[in-house]
């Protein structure tokens, strides 16, 4: 099955949940993703959704200067966003239950 | 880091700039910020100077990147705002613009053959160069509409299902062969300055003028600073394609037409014992189209018959006025040289355009006379005008005459 079709849904969900530790600038955030398990993450959907979430009012961000390189940008979940993940993550566990049991009977 | 990281990042970022920028200049340099230390990081994988295509290889084109950066985001699509009243017309007029400019391309490809095959006949070529005006005019009326609402990226272009096609064709291509297209990838700055060049030359080839080298010189460093240019703004703003692509297959037609007439002259002739080719006399590498002969006190003689050392007519391949009939004017020297007036009309000017001092003391030694060239004023002034005199002391100068017949 076509893991990107499924990223998708629940991409908002990861980022949100990536964050929720630890602020993070974007690749920073794509590094923990793929960490995480998601190899087939795209980067630039990671970087979308960052800017989505930032103007649902989900994020706030800073900015911190580099020594090598371009500064960089770190987003960290505000209040909104916190209560965002506990209702996306009820929802998700309650999907994610009834498709293991839907593909545990098959 | 050094300054080529930069480039190659800088301009990565630039066309994703270029593809986003129909949303709010503040929206797309928050974007810009999160992309730019991903592809720092990418850059230093690819061990610290990538170009664009290097970039492009890891990470996809730059729109695409922007595609589906603004997919994730959820931002309106380009020309949203444009499009979405007209809907499918956006991409009529797209596909309309596309293939215009593709024609324009294709017609500028054959055109330098075309004018090589119908040089001599001038009216031919005047009218080319009026249906060049036309075609040109044809492709901005059709593109321009399209192209002033549109944003630099040309979305709208970009998704018509010819240019998928053709851009996917081009980036399995490089797929292939990495190291053959970023080579080609490399040598663009060089085309831009050779096509700047091949203008000059054409414009030595047509312009009737006395110092054909200095004409294309000039010309080619008159056109070197707006082929620079486009070939910068067109890596960002593909609009300028509409221009950079007829006027590129143009170029590159004329290259392959020099070529063509470059191994002409190169390639020996079969018959190289029977027929002698190239026709005429030469001299120094160069075609000689006239002969002046000067008596020992450098006054110029008319009506000489020259032959050559087996006792044939030695019969020039002069320019005349009558283009159809090169050469076959006897061999009677001096002949009238054809020259174009401001008026553009070709005019037959008899007399010597230059004056020589023979040197009194050594007649026949190694010593050359020297000669002055006068520019091309014979074909509009008088034809009694005397030209510029000769530098030595001791020559008597002879002004030009004109031979009476």
């Amino acid at each position: 099955m076509d893991t990107s079709q499924l990223l998708k849904g629940v991409l908002d969900l990861a980022v949100l949940a990536v964050l929720r530790a630890e602020d993070g600038y974007g690749y920073d955030v794509l590094r923990r993703l793929r960490k995480a398990g998601l190899a087939e993450v795209g980067d630039a959907s990671v970087y979308g959704t960052l800017r989505r979430l930032y103007r649902a009012g989900l994020l706030t961000s800073y900015v911190v200067p580099s020594e090598e390189g371009p500064h960089r940008k770190y987003y960290s979940l505000n209040a909104t966003g916190r209560e965002r993940l506990a209702e996306a993550a009820t929802t998700w566990r309650a999907f994610a239950t009834a498709m293991n049991d839907l593909v545990e009977a098959a | 880091m050094n300054t080529t990281v930069e480039n190659g990042v800088g301009a990565y970022l630039e066309r994703m700039r270029a593809a986003l920028s129909d949303l709010p200049p503040g929206e797309v340099a928050d974007v810009l910020e999160d992309v730019a230390p991903h592809l720092a990081e990418v850059a230093a994988e690819l061990g610290g100077a990538p170009t664009v295509q290097a970039l492009a290889q890891r990470c996809g084109e730059p729109e695409a990147y922007a595609a589906e950066l603004r997919a994730a985001a959820g931002y309106p699509e380009p020309s949203a705002s444009a499009s979405a009243s007209t809907g499918r017309g956006g991409a009529v007029a797209a596909r309309v613009a596309v293939w215009s400019a593709a024609a324009a391309a294709a017609v500028f490809l054959v055109l330098p053959s075309v004018m090589v095959a119908t040089r001599g006949h001038y009216t031919d070529v005047r009218l080319l160069a009026t249906l060049v005006v036309l075609l040109l005019v044809g492709v901005a009326l059709v593109s321009a509409p399209f192209l002033s609402r549109t944003s630099p990226g040309v979305p709208e272009a970009a998704r018509l299902f010819e240019v998928r096609l053709a851009l996917g064709w081009v980036a399995d291509l490089k797929g292939r062969s990495r190291r053959v297209t970023s080579y080609l990838a490399s040598l663009q700055p060089a085309w831009w300055l050779v096509r700047a060049m091949v203008v000059g030359l054409l414009a030595a080839w047509i312009a009737p003028s006395a110092n054909q080298v200095l004409t294309a010189v000039v010309v080619s460093a008159v056109v070197l600073v707006p082929s620079l240019w486009l070939g910068q703004r067109s890596r960002t703003d593909r609009r300028w394609l509409w221009l950079v692509v007829p006027a590129n297959a143009f170029a590159a037609g004329l290259c392959l037409t020099l070529a063509s007439i470059g191994s002409d002259i190169a390639t020996p002739s079969r018959q190289a014992g029977t027929v002698s080719v190239p026709q005429g006399l030469w001299n120094g590498g160069r075609h000689v189209e006239n002969l002046y002969v000067f008596d020992r006190d450098g006054k110029p003689l008319t009506d000489v018959y020259v032959y050559d050392h087996e006792g044939r007519p030695v019969d020039l391949v002069s320019r005349s006025c009558d283009f159809t009939h090169p050469g076959e004017k006897g061999n009677q020297y001096p002949r009238p040289m054809a020259r174009f007036g401001s008026d553009g009309k070709c005019r037959e000017v008899e007399g010597t355009p230059f004056s020589v001092a023979i040197p009194k003391s050594k007649p026949s030694s190694s010593a050359k006379p020297s000669t002055s060239a006068t520019p091309e004023q014979s074909a509009s002034g008088a034809p009694s005008s005397a030209p510029a005199t000769t530098s030595a002391p001791s020559a008597t100068s002879a002004p030009a005459t004109t031979a009476g017949r």
